[in-house]
């Protein structure tokens, strides 16, 4: 490898790592991890964003509304899991075993400032993923260390909530768009005949990045997120090509039933076919390139936002928020986006990422805001945690009146619960008040 | 009328006037980079080759415009972002302009450039969003770029010669100003000749070293922004 100085700081840490001999064969942790505390695997955070919102019955407070009828919940439709973890039967409560044995429900205040959605200039999707300008989701795979070329990467982004968010410590979350092409840039599949030495070819993009620093240096506002691609195109070749790929698209697309699709837009595979590519495409990152942080959003905007009463008039009577959104869970909804059942393959997910042997995945399910009696915005929202590590149970979750507690935290918190899921040193975002359950 | 007849003392007074701001549009026009900068901010170094930071990309003189009170009270210009004329104009290309830039180019299309539309960031409809690449995306654009180099570099005399430090300037200087429309800088020059000489030795056929080389250049920014 060519020694230069103007390398990116992370690759100059990595080099000066393996030349001490301290990574020898071992995981290159990052730079704040001190060699005699490297975990024993790696640990993964999925995020899976409902955008509109997650009503908070399907997180696991579907309890507090069986007395009251509240969002249609009934004694016929919830299943108790535990731990006062209740669900919707159909849907959430058909997750299979390790996820419901491992589900930690928790409650934080996102701000109200941002109790809209769809704003890319400060929805609620964006109150979660930036905090002071910074990219917690970035920030997140930063502590989290490792090697992957792909540390943060994202499947949907509608509204988009990703793309402009500022690199963190040279890690950009990065789109990813097509399987097939994952697949060879991680070395899953064979390169074919005719294609470049990968090792030549990452010198070859080290350089076009060389070349392209003065124009990225006069056009930071568009072209500041080219120096994580670069860097992680290079790096990406420059891995060797594993003996026996790690999985191949055939296993797949035969477990999340693609039907030879590998792409996500809307116009390519509407509807379920899109969200099982995602969630494919999520499996993909994390045993291929070793993804810390994939956030994964359902495809299309507002998708969730179910503010209809039971009045037909909005903020006027009671939610059908609850039924609706079964429906769309299910996919039996008649209009785009509705349609495709979302279920199975969380289910499929789920099964297969939290019963890997080797990893520890810890996949959060939320979306940005939690469903008041009347179908509007609550300025908290509620995630439900899956993880073979984390116990069961709810924090800091909201009433039958949708309250959420003077003392619910903010968003950093979440941030630091995703943190001590995943294992990683220290408190890089501070108190992590979950503890009871995510440790 | 009267004309008045300019005495010629007085034109050649005026002839190097004259000449001066076309010598300066001309090395302007060069480096569309060079539109970036006022007068009176800090120089570039002699070889055009800027090293500017964020702050230098700032305005240095305060704009007179109009002050615009929102309902609340506030300035509307209070968000403004302090950044001067001419800079953050690169975008990248799309993916359906790229069959036209390397036929420009290369004066062929790769062949897999057809298939790779799906392999490109689509930003949602009807949301205004800039295009983002991926390291995927940077990676797929490096080896479309590759496979249509070879057809470039498979002919021509030039590519028959194994690079060195005086070929390989030339070249890699020709390959730059076909695909960027404009002259390398001695840095961005120095980039490619290093890759070309001493990067890829263990490629054996000379004329894909040269793909190589060309590949490289079609994957730098200036090539994919417009």
């Amino acid at each position: 490898m060519k020694h230069d100085p103007r390398l990116s700081r992370r690759a100059l840490l990595k080099a000066a790592a393996a030349a001490s001999g301290a990574a020898a064969g071992a995981r290159i942790l990052g730079p704040f991890v001190p060699e005699a505390a490297a975990a024993t695997e790696p640990s993964h955070f999925v995020h899976i964003l409902f955008n509109g919102g997650l009503n908070q019955l399907f997180a696991g407070w579907a309890g507090e509304y069986v007395s009251s009828g509240a969002f249609q919940v009934t004694g016929g439709n919830i299943r108790e899991i535990g731990d006062g973890v209740v669900t919707d039967k159909d849907t959430f409560g058909t997750f299979p075993d390790i996820a419901l044995q491992h589900w930690a429900g928790i409650g934080f205040m996102r701000g109200p400032d941002h109790t809209n959605t769809g704003n890319p200039n400060g929805g609620g999707e964006l109150s979660i993923f930036r905090d002071d300008g910074i990219n917690m989701s970035a920030k997140l795979a930063h502590a989290m260390g490792g090697d992957s070329a792909f540390k943060s990467v994202y499947f949907g982004d509608y509204p988009p909530s990703q793309r402009d968010l500022a690199p963190f410590e040279g890690i950009t979350n990065q789109p990813i768009v097509d399987l097939k092409d994952v697949l060879g840039t991680v070395g899953a599949k064979p390169p074919p005949p005719n294609a470049s030495n990968r090792g030549l070819g990452a010198n070859a993009v080290e350089t076009a990045l060389r070349m392209s620093k003065r124009q990225i240096d006069t056009n930071p506002g568009r072209l500041a997120q080219l120096v994580g691609a670069y860097n992680s195109a290079t790096e990406a070749l420059r891995k060797p090509l594993p003996a026996t790929p790690p999985l191949t698209l055939p296993d797949l697309d035969a477990a999340y039933e693609l039907g030879g699709k590998t792409t996500h837009t809307k116009e390519s595979a509407p509807n379920g076919l899109a969200w099982r590519v995602r969630l494919a495409g999520a499996e993909l990152m994390i045993r291929g390139a070793g993804s810390n942080v994939v956030n994964i959003a359902d495809h299309k905007i507002q998708s969730w936002d179910f503010h209809q009463t039971d009045t037909g008039t909005e903020k006027v009577g009671n939610s059908i928020n609850g039924s609706l959104s079964r429906r769309a869970f299910l996919g039996t909804m008649s209009f785009d986006g509705g349609k495709g059942d979302r279920i199975k393959p969380l289910r499929t997910f789920l099964d297969r990422m939290l019963n890997l042997p080797d990893r520890n995945v810890v996949v959060c399910i939320s979306g940005e805001l939690a469903r008041t009696l009347n179908g509007d915005h609550s300025p908290g929202t509620v995630c439900a945690f899956f993880g073979k590590y984390l116990k069961r149970g709810l924090m800091y979750g909201c009433d039958s009146q949708v309250r959420f507690r003077g003392d619910t935290p903010g968003v950093k918190a979440f941030w630091a619960a995703a943190a001590a899921a995943t294992k990683v040193q220290g408190s890089p975002f501070g108190v992590n008040p979950y503890s009871k359950l995510i440790a | 009328m009267v004309l008045n007849v300019i005495p010629s003392t007085s034109l050649r007074s005026v002839l190097p006037f004259l000449a001066v701001p076309v010598l300066w549009v001309m090395t302007a026009c060069d480096d569309p980079n060079e539109l970036t900068r006022r007068t009176g901010r800090p120089s570039d170094d002699k070889d055009g080759a800027a090293s500017e930071t964020a702050q230098a990309l700032e305005c240095t003189v305060k704009p007179d415009g109009r002050s615009y009170a929102s309902f609340d009270g506030t300035k509307l210009e209070a968000t403004r972002v302090n950044e001067n004329q001419g800079v953050n104009r690169a975008r990248l290309k799309p993916y359906t302009v790229l069959a036209g830039e390397y036929r420009r180019v290369l004066g062929v299309v790769p062949a897999g450039l057809a298939e790779a539309a799906s392999s490109f960031d689509n930003p949602p409809a009807r949301w205004h969003a800039d295009l983002k690449h991926s390291g995927i995306t940077i990676a797929k654009l490096f080896e479309l770029s590759f496979e249509g180099c070879k057809e470039l570099t498979k002919t021509g005399a030039e590519y028959g010669a194994f690079p060195d430090a005086v070929n390989a300037k030339t070249i890699c200087g020709n390959f730059i100003r076909k695909a960027w429309s404009r002259s390398a800088s001695p840095d961005e020059l120095a980039e490619c000749t290093e890759l070309a000489a001493k990067e890829l030795a263990t490629e054996e056929d000379v004329r894909v070293r040269w793909a190589y080389v060309c590949a490289s250049v079609l994957s730098s920014s200036q090539f994919l922004t417009f």
